[in-house]
């Protein structure tokens, strides 16, 4: 079963690569979805249908941190996996972030560990599709 | 059969009974290429991170150098019907050896060719399965064909990749 | 006297533009007696939190574009803005893995998005605590980080 991707990030470069990553990784990939901050994103969440979010939190308008607060709050979407890839160094938000659901993969970051988290979040995604 | 590879070389075999190991890695970096479906397998040894350095000698032998070995080591094992979808990439080596590891990581030969070999794999859209790369230690590598197995011989330790 | 961070800074972008941009540094000494950059592009990013202040990041002309071309994997030379795109993203990187290593791993800052600056344009205000040259095969770079008092 294939995986409708958003990926939020403000650098569009930083975009093409996530979507490069779970390419090359095998995830098998639907539509795939992007915003460049943390409104936008709520906006396509709203109009699409999404399994997976891969979230930035340096972000203008709308932080990836208020955006998985915001999405969290949503009965519609609250259960929607996320994986924060950030260059965030804080042990304190990134706990913050793991008690809202979200996994965490630190930039700069390799193809293989973005490769093997999407992993092990796809198949809880694809478990909760069926 | 057992072929031994040297510095600056590519073995490629499709026979199940081969064994391809290299000796004495240092800053090198020896590349595995399996292929388990096709039966192509591969190890390259190569020593530097940029033909930049010097283009006649890499046209003379591609698997000098890290931009130019890689490329043609994917290529041989394409030609021989390995697929990408079925390639497992392993790599072992790019240690800091003698002076090198006294001064900064990001300065030695090892990690720079470790940075370039990531680059030309992102670069074809591969993924690397398994490392062991940096550190002071040299390595010997192998890829047994009838198992696809990878192993690391470092300081008397057997340990599979 | 105020801590240095030149070490920490250099190692962090070394780290950065190596895993992210697949870019390395040549020998080391190089950089240090070459003189001011000529022409350079200028990225800063600032930082509140705990302390407030700005990264301020320049290259030689060419070094965006391979950036780009590194990091989207691409065959061909990237578009202007795309360049521009990923010298910014690598910067909004440097500056969050800095932040950390100086005011330890419980602050959490907001750091803003980060900006291409006139080359004329006056610094960031605030104490320089760390500089750091990399000689990169992609072209030398130079990284400076202000805390405001
Ligand atoms: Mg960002």
């Amino acid at each position: 079963m294939s995986l409708n991707v958003l990926v939020v990030d403000d650098s569009a470069v930083m975009r093409s690569m996530i979507i490069r990553t779970l390419e090359m990784a095998g995830v098998d990939i639907g539509q795939v979805f992007q915003a460049s901050n943390g409104e936008e994103a709520l906006q396509q969440l709203d109009a699409n249908w999404i399994d997976l979010a891969l979230v930035d939190i340096n972000m203008p308008v709308m932080n990836g941190e208020q955006l998985i607060e915001e999405v969290r709050r949503r009965s519609a979407i609250a259960d929607l996996p996320i994986i924060v890839v950030s260059t965030e160094g804080s042990q304190t938000r990134i706990e913050r972030l793991q008690q809202k659901g979200a996994k965490f993969i630190h930039k700069p970051f390799t193809p293989e560990t973005i490769g093997q988290i999407v992993e092990g979040v796809t198949e809880v995604a694809n478990d909760n599709q069926v | 059969m057992r072929h031994t590879v040297s510095v600056a070389d590519m073995k490629l075999t499709t026979s199940g009974e081969d064994l391809l190991i290299t000796h004495s890695l240092g800053s090198c970096l020896g590349v595995i290429i399996y292929d388990a479906v096709a039966s192509v397998g591969a190890l390259l040894h190569v020593m530097l991170p940029l033909s930049t350095i010097n283009p006649e000698k890499a046209v003379d032998n591609p698997y000098m150098f890290v931009d130019t070995g890689v490329p043609r080591l994917l290529n041989e094992c394409y030609k021989m019907g390995a697929k990408k979808g079925n390639l497992v990439v392993k790599v072992a080596g790019g240690a800091k050896i003698g002076a090198a590891a006294q001064s900064g990581d990001f300065f030695a030969i090892g990690s720079r060719n470790v940075t370039v070999f990531r680059k030309i794999l992102w670069k074809n859209g591969l993924m690397c399965k398994a490392a062991d790369v940096g550190g002071t230690r040299p390595r010997t590598l192998s890829l047994d064909m009838n198992t696809g197995e990878v192993l690391i011989r470092s300081d008397g330790q057997v340990t599979a990749l | 006297m105020t801590t240095r961070y030149d070490q920490v800074l250099q190692d962090v972008a070394a780290e950065a533009f190596s895993t992210l941009g697949f870019m390395f540094p040549m020998d080391e000494g190089d950089s240090a007696d070459a003189g001011p950059l000529a022409d350079p592009v200028v990225a800063e990013v600032c930082f509140s939190g705990p302390q407030s202040g700005a990264l301020k990041v320049a290259v030689e002309p060419q070094l965006p574009a391979v950036l780009a071309t590194n990091m989207t994997g691409a065959d061909d030379q990237a578009p202007a803005e795309q360049q521009l795109d990923a010298f910014k993203e690598m910067a909004n990187v440097i500056c969050g893995n800095i932040l950390p290593r100086i005011a330890g791993q419980e602050a959490v800052f907001d750091v803003h998005p980060p900006e291409i600056c006139r080359q004329d344009a006056p610094g960031p205000g605030g104490q320089c605590v760390a500089q750091a040259g990399l000689l990169l095969d992609g072209g030398r770079v130079e990284v400076s980080l202000f805390l405001n008092a």
